[in-house]
């Protein structure tokens, strides 16, 4: 009740339902205690919140309008104002309420943030940034002020700002949704990406925000990539083979048939080398999650099942062509190219459809 | 994945596969914001300006797409909490609120034939019939202290009432009513009573009827509080009001004192900013743990929710809310007692149950009893139109099932990214084998 001071119980209520993200709730308190006392400016504003949140932002408007008539002076009700005019479209205005609020308390960090956010409509860069800035900088235990400068950095182009101000954010809230899927958004962005370190990041960030489609999908990208992978190990390994089982022979090398069987086992023994490094080792790395999430894709998806039986077929004719001691070259000749042409295909198409994207 | 557009579908996997293509993306990022979906096209404009830094049309998507939280409730001080409807480091990354738009619809599901009282299938709205009195009124006139609070009540149900499930009645007699029933194996054993049980699965599904029943079998008073209730404490005085809630229990032992929407009345105290909702949450941690070892003897403290990860981890631990149970949609035998219970007082002709109940799986109950509603609103209106009652018949139920979706869905899309990300300790195995083997994984 502290926090409250004399509010009346039910708009109280209604700003822990809005904590509680109960929404509705609250709006039906709101609703019943501005029937009973239409004077009641914390109600009011905090309706004009829950019609924010719903996204109806005229009632919104509408309902911070009649709380700043009965006290121009809310600091808060001219940020909730801004934000509501900001999503209609009216950047001006949206702007105007922002500076006001800031007028009201000039060294109070929220008022910066929502200029700052209300500069995006006007598209004025530089003072969007500015403003953020000084959020940060009135505000650097908040996390919201970190927020507020990293999107401001990131549309003027300022890269290392962003990643600081991630940085800051995970310092105060070490479990923060929104920074942990910047900081794997980012791992995935880099281009040195190690495919098992952006998989552990977006999972990092599913553990914090379970519900977040986008970080799924991020994963799932992630996976199907490293999936897509294996039929390059697939193709090296039936390289290996090709090579070693004297396949396409030249006036150098030894041409009978069969090849020692030595080499053939050296070739296979190579070929688990080529797995364990560019495959299992990855594929370890991975944490549990992602790892269930790789099965998960493969029985899902369509084009990551190809992927996969590609990559396998692949391998079955390399290692068809070591262990069997072939003396018909022309079985090696069909079998090498059965193993090497639809993955290579597939991977072509795959590229055009990209170019055709684009 | 599979509703969104195909066009959106597949530009998804050509970003996938050329992520550090910048224009790719942004046309990505163009068509998820049409679509209204403004939080995955901001992810999408970020990465690309993470890449080409000051690209003007990224720039510009960016200006369009932003959505940056909404300002805070206002309170008395000028600091408050951020709104959590928008991109933001405290609220994590949005997405739509299926419960609430659940709730909104509410108001238009068609009128009910028949309002059961003992109705299996969704017992979670049901069930808040008795609700035991509030220790203050929501305009907060009443004096908690004046007021003896607490309703107690006697429940008739036991488990046996609960048409299958099995899985969760064995679970739950092994798990929490075997030590209960058998004090003098229990003694022998040196088990202690102390410790509750979390009960959590999709909305719907019968949490509440669980509980009630295990009220039925133990033979004890049954209390329940649920975050209406919390409200009202914390407007008075939260803390009395707790230890009162928790007294009025004590006197009554045996006693099950069942705690609705764990997630609100214990939320994870790290994520809330409001004090009054943190010392509800302290003092129910202290009241859980009891003043002695004897206090909470005779207590059986059940909880449930369906966001188990927003629940404090504090409730968790040993001696307060250890054990769970994970409440699944209804199984085969159970979705068909559900339809049948449904159908019961109505009019019908020629209704297969046993293959309806086939073709439900995933459907709550709460689900079950929509679709049997839509079934009979098709043949009232067909009623209407010919001027001739008929019969509601299996047609009807299956066009209704034509147009009702498992509400459950939503939850195992969250619940299945909690079970894989953020199983520590293997606390979510039981969803996981779930969810392995429904094939959702």
């Amino acid at each position: 009740m502290s926090e409250t001071g004399t509010e009346h119980p039910l708009t109280a209520q209604a700003a822990a339902l809005i904590e509680l993200d109960r929404y509705d709730q609250a709006k039906e308190l709101l609703a019943r205690r501005l029937a009973g006392d239409p004077d009641d400016v914390r109600a009011w504003a905090r309706l004009a919140v829950c019609h924010n949140h719903a996204e109806d932002f005229e009632d919104a408007l509408h309902a911070a309008q009649e709380a700043l008539r009965r006290a121009p002076e809310d600091f808060a009700t001219h940020r909730i104002r801004s934000y509501a005019l900001r999503r209609l479209g009216r950047a001006d205005e949206a702007v105007a309420a922002a500076r006001e609020a800031v007028r009201i308390l000039p060294d109070h960090w929220a008022g910066y943030v929502t200029l700052s956010e209300a500069l995006i409509g006007q598209r004025e860069w530089s003072q969007m940034y500015e403003a953020a800035v000084t959020a940060v900088r009135l505000g650097p235990e908040e996390t919201e002020t970190h927020h507020g400068l990293w999107r401001a950095a990131l549309v003027t182009g300022r890269q290392d700002v962003c990643d600081q101000a991630v940085r800051e954010v995970l310092r105060l809230d070490p479990s923060n949704a929104w920074a942990l899927q910047q900081v794997a958004t980012r791992k995935a962005a880099a281009k040195d990406a190690k495919l098992p370190e952006v998989a552990q990041g977006y999972a990092q960030a599913l553990a914090a925000a379970p519900g977040n489609e986008g970080l799924r999908k991020g994963l799932e990208g992630t996976l199907f990539r490293m999936v897509r992978g294996t039929r390059w190990l697939a193709l090296l390994c039936l390289l290996i083979a090709v090579l070693t089982a004297r396949v396409f022979p030249t006036e150098d090398d030894p041409t009978a048939l069969p090849a020692p069987l030595g080499t053939r086992l050296y070739a296979l023994v190579l070929m688990g080398v080529v797995w364990a490094v560019g495959a299992w080792r990855a594929y370890r790395k991975l944490p549990q999650g992602a790892k269930l999430g790789v099965w998960s894709l493969v029985r899902r998806e369509f084009w990551v099942k190809v992927s996969l039986y590609e990559a396998v077929w692949s391998m079955l004719c390399a290692v068809l062509i070591v262990i069997v001691p072939w003396t018909d070259r022309l079985f090696l000749q069909v079998l090498t190219h059965a193993g090497w042409v639809p993955p290579l295909i597939t991977i072509w198409f795959e590229r055009a459809a990209l170019r055709e994207a684009r | 994945m599979s509703d969104e557009s195909p066009l959106i579908q597949s530009l998804r996997t050509a970003v996938a596969a050329a992520p550090d293509d910048v224009p790719l993306r942004l046309h990505l990022a163009g068509l998820l914001l049409d679509g209204g979906r403004g939080q995955e096209a901001i992810s999408e404009v970020a990465a690309a300006l993470q890449r080409d830094p000051g690209n003007a049309e990224a720039q510009a998507l960016m200006a369009r797409a932003v959505a940056p939280p909404a300002p805070p409730a206002p309170a008395t001080a000028p600091a408050p909490p951020a709104a959590p409807d928008a991109p933001g480091p405290a609220s994590g990354a949005g997405s739509y609120d299926w419960r609430r738009a659940e709730g909104e619809l509410a108001d238009v599901v068609p009128p009910r034939f028949v309002e059961s009282p003992d109705d299996p299938g969704d017992s979670e709205h049901r069930d808040e019939g008795p609700q035991p009195h509030k220790p203050l009124a929501a305009d907060g006139s009443d004096d908690p202290g004046e007021t003896s609070a607490w309703e107690v009540e006697r429940t008739g149900v036991r488990l046996a009432d609960i048409g299958g499930m099995d899985e969760v009645k064995e679970r739950l007699d092994a798990a929490f009513l075997a030590p209960m029933r058998n004090p003098e194996l229990r003694k022998l054993y040196g088990k202690s009573l102390r410790g509750g049980l979390l009960m959590y699965g999709p909305p719907g599904c019968g949490k509440t009827y669980i509980a009630r029943a295990v009220a039925g079998e133990l033979g004890a008073h049954f209390m329940s509080v649920s975050i209406s209730d919390v409200l009202d404490m914390w407007i008075g005085n939260s803390e009395r009001n707790m230890r009162e809630l928790f007294q009025t229990a004590r006197r009554s032992a045996p006693c099950v004192l069942f705690l609705d929407e764990l997630d609100a009345l214990g939320a994870k105290r790290s994520q809330l900013r409001h004090s009054g909702l943190r010392t509800t949450v302290n003092q129910l941690l202290a009241e859980l743990d009891g003043v002695d070892a004897a206090a909470n003897e005779g207590l059986f403290v059940l909880a449930a929710t369906n966001h188990p990860w927003d629940v404090d981890g504090a409730l968790r631990r040993p001696g307060r809310l250890d054990r769970t149970l994970l409440v699944l949609p209804p199984d085969q035998p159970a979705r068909e007692a559900i339809l049948r219970h449904h159908l019961a007082d109505r009019p019908i002709a020629g209704v297969d149950v046993r293959k309806l109940a086939k073709r439900t799986d995933g459907f709550s109950g709460a689900d079950l009893k929509y679709l049997c509603e839509t079934a009979a609103e098709r043949a009232l209106m067909d009623s209407v139109r010919t001027g001739q009652a008929r019969m509601i018949g299996q047609d009807d139920l299956l066009a209704a099932l034509g147009q009702v979706r498992p509400s459950t869905r939503p939850w195992f899309d969250t619940a299945r990214n909690v079970a894989q990300f953020a199983n520590e300790g293997g606390t979510y195995d039981d969803l996981l084998a779930y969810l392995k083997s429904k094939r959702m994984l």
